[in-house]
C-alpha cells in the first residue's frame, strides 16, 4: 500500500430539533456517547464488509482501523446541527488502488460503504422490510445512535463518491425505525425460531427478569420477559401502581442458543397496561404547530417538553399519583390533568417563562373563592410541598410561593 | 363573533324535556376520550360569551358535522344540560348565524354568558363545566 496522506472530510450532518444542542448552551454527555456510537457501529460494519469481500481472509489489511476516525467540526449555533468530519487517507483522483485487484482496479472504501450499509439498514427497517444485514454489534450501535433522534429530525451521510469527479453520495435517515432495527440486531445472531409469547416493559422501566423487579427506571428502552403466570402477575402489579408506563407486547418471538430471548418475528400486537402513556402523548403533542387551534394556539416551545415532563414525572413519583393526562393550552403551555379519588380533580399548568417555568395549579376540590388566583410556582420544592398538602387535606388554606 | 346574543334565552327545558347545548370539542383536546377542561375556556377573542350549539336544533353529531363544516376541527362534542349552567348562574341565549354577518349559516348557534366571571372564575368554570359534561365523539369522514 502506497503511503497515505490523511484529511478531514465531511462524513455526516447530525440535525437536532428540541433544543438538545443549542437551548441549553451545549450539547449533554448523553448526546456525545449516542454520536460515539456511529463511530463504532461504521467501524464493525466496515469489517464485516471487508470480510465479505475477502471471505478467504481472517484478519484486516494492516491500516484498516486508521482509516477512519470521526471529529466533530462544528455546531452551528441556532442551526441545531452538528457537522461531523471523517479524516481518512487522501486517495488522489484515480481512487485507491487495490492492489490485490486485477487490471489496478479501484479499491472501494469499507468505511463509506459501512455508511451506506447502515443507512439501508435503517431504510429497509422503516418500510418494515425486515431484512437487515450486518453484525450484531454494529446494529445494536446504529440503534443506539439512533434513538437520539426522534420525528423530523435528520442525520445526511455524505459519503465519497466511488466515481472519480462525482459529486458525494448523501443518504438521509431518520427516526422511525430505531426500534426495529435494536429488535433487528437480536435477531442476526442465528436464533432458534420458536413460538412464545411475550410483554414488552417500555419507557421508563428497566426490567430485572433474573430477580423479576423493577431495576431501574428509563426512557427508551425495551426489555423483553415472557410471559409466564409470575411475570403477568408481576407486570400487574407494576401497572396497578399507576406510575409506569406499561406496553405489553404479543407476538412470536426468537431465543437464540442460551435460551435467551432474541427479537420478535413477524407481526407484533401492541397495548397499554394501566393510565394513560405520558411519554406516548408529549411525543404526539410535539407535532403541534403554531395556530393548532383553528388558526389560534400557541405551539409549546421544545423546551418546555423536557421541562414539563420533569415536572409531572416528579410529581407522579413523590406524590404517588398515577400519570395525569397531558393538553395543550391556547398560550403554549402544557396542562397535566389527574382525576384523584373522591372526584377530585387536579391540573397543574406549565408554561415557558423567561428564566424557567411556571406552574399555575387548580384543586377543585379546594373551598377557595371562584375569583381567587391560582397558585403559582416557578420551584419544584414549592410546588411539591403545596401538592402534598393540599393532596392531604381536603379543606386547607395553602398558598402560591 | 357577536358581542351580545342575537336570540332569545334558551330555556331549561323543552316541554318535559331539559334542553341539551353541545360545545364542540377541538381534537387536541381529547387525550383517550377523556376531554380537557380547556375544551370550555374561553379565549380573548370571545368576549366572555362561549359557543356552543342548540340541541333543539341539532343532535349531537349534527353539531360536530356543522363546527368540522365551518372548517374547523372538532373530534366530537360535549353536552350539558342548560339547567346545569344555570347552576352556575350561567344563562344560554340564542345566536343564529348568517352569511352576511358570518359568513355561514348557523341557526343552531348560540352563547352561553359568561361575561359576569372574570378570568380565573371562568377557568374554574370550565373545571366544572367538562366533569358534568357528556363527551360524544364522531368519525371524521374527511
Amino acid at each position: 500500500m502506497a503511503e497515505d496522506k490523511f484529511a478531514k472530510r465531511p462524513f455526516m450532518t447530525v440535525t437536532l430539533d428540541k433544543g438538545r444542542f443549542t437551548e441549553e448552551g451545549g450539547i449533554p454527555l448523553a448526546v456525545l456517547g449516542k454520536l460515539a456510537a456511529i463511530e463504532g457501529a461504521v467501524r464493525e460494519m466496515a469489517r464485516h464488509v471487508f470480510f465479505e469481500d475477502h471471505p478467504d481472509k481472517k484478519h484486516v489489511r494492516d491500516g484498516f482501523d486508521e482509516q477512519f476516525r470521526l471529529v466533530i467540526r462544528s455546531l452551528t449555533t441556532g442551526s441545531q446541527s452538528l457537522a461531523i468530519d471523517r479524516w481518512s487517507p487522501i486517495y488522489g483522483e484515480e481512487g485507491k488502488r487495490d492492489d490485490d485487484a486485477p487490471d489496478g482496479a479501484v479499491e472501494q472504501d469499507e468505511y463509506d460503504l459501512a455508511a451506506l450499509r447502515l443507512v439501508e439498514v435503517g431504510e429497509a427497517a422503516r418500510q418494515e422490510d425486515g431484512t437487515v444485514a450486518g453484525p450484531r454489534g454494529s446494529l445494536a450501535k446504529f440503534g443506539r445512535f439512533l434513538s437520539l433522534l426522534e420525528g423530523d429530525e435528520v442525520v445526511d451521510f455524505i459519503v465519497q463518491s466511488q466515481e472519480p469527479g462525482a459529486a458525494p453520495a448523501v443518504r438521509c435517515l431518520d427516526r422511525r425505525a430505531a426500534r426495529r432495527v435494536e429488535l433487528a440486531a437480536a435477531m442476526s445472531a442465528d436464533p432458534k425460531e420458536e413460538p412464545y409469547n411475550a410483554v414488552g416493559v417500555v419507557e421508563r422501566v428497566l426490567f430485572d427478569k433474573r430477580q423479576a423487579r423493577i431495576r431501574k427506571r428509563e426512557t427508551g428502552r425495551c426489555v423483553l420477559v415472557p410471559t409466564t403466570a409470575d411475570s403477568e402477575a408481576l407486570l400487574g402489579d407494576i401497572a396497578s401502581d399507576g406510575r409506569t408506563d406499561l406496553v405489553r407486547v404479543v407476538g412470536t418471538v426468537r431465543r437464540n442458543a442460551d435460551g435467551d430471548l432474541a427479537g420478535f418475528v413477524g407481526d407484533l400486537t401492541f397495548s397499554r397496561i394501566g393510565g394513560p402513556s405520558l411519554a406516548a402523548r408529549l411525543v404526539e403533542l410535539e407535532k403541534l404547530q403554531d395556530g393548532w387551534l383553528d388558526g389560534a394556539g400557541k405551539a409549546p416551545r421544545p423546551v418546555l417538553f423536557r421541562r414539563a415532563a420533569d415536572i409531572a414525572w416528579t410529581i407522579v413519583e413523590r406524590l404517588g399519583l398515577s400519570r395525569p393526562y397531558v393538553y395543550p393550552t391556547p398560550d403554549g403551555g402544557l396542562q397535566f390533568e389527574w382525576d384523584l379519588d373522591g372526584d377530585r380533580g387536579l391540573e397543574v399548568t406549565v408554561r415557558h417563562i423567561r428564566n424557567g417555568w411556571e406552574a399555575a395549579v387548580l384543586a377543585d376540590w379546594l373551598d377557595e373563592d371562584d375569583d381567587a388566583e391560582l397558585p403559582r410556582f416557578t420551584k419544584m420544592p414549592n410546588l411539591l410541598d403545596w401538592l402534598t398538602r393540599a393532596i392531604a387535606v381536603d379543606e386547607d388554606d395553602v398558598d402560591g410561593d | 363573533m357577536a358581542t351580545e346574543p342575537r336570540g332569545p334565552e334558551i330555556p331549561a327545558t323543552n316541554g318535559d324535556h331539559p334542553v341539551v347545548v353541545y360545545r364542540a370539542v377541538h381534537p387536541d383536546f381529547v387525550q383517550e376520550g377523556r376531554v380537557t377542561s380547556q375544551a370550555y375556556r374561553l379565549s380573548g377573542a370571545d368576549g366572555g360569551l362561549l359557543s356552543v350549539r342548540d340541541g333543539r336544533v341539532v343532535s349531537a353529531e349534527e353539531a360536530c358535522h356543522r363546527h368540522r363544516a365551518q372548517g374547523r376541527r372538532a373530534a366530537g362534542v360535549a353536552a350539558l344540560q342548560v339547567q346545569d349552567y344555570h347552576g352556575h348562574n350561567v344563562r344560554v341565549f340564542e345566536d343564529p348565524c348568517t352569511v352576511a354577518e358570518d359568513g355561514f349559516d348557523d341557526d343552531s348557534h348560540a352563547l352561553a354568558d359568561l361575561r359576569a366571571l372574570s378570568p380565573t372564575a371562568a377557568g374554574r368554570l370550565g373545571k366544572k363545566l367538562v366533569r358534568a359534561s357528556t363527551v360524544r365523539l364522531f368519525e371524521d369522514a374527511a
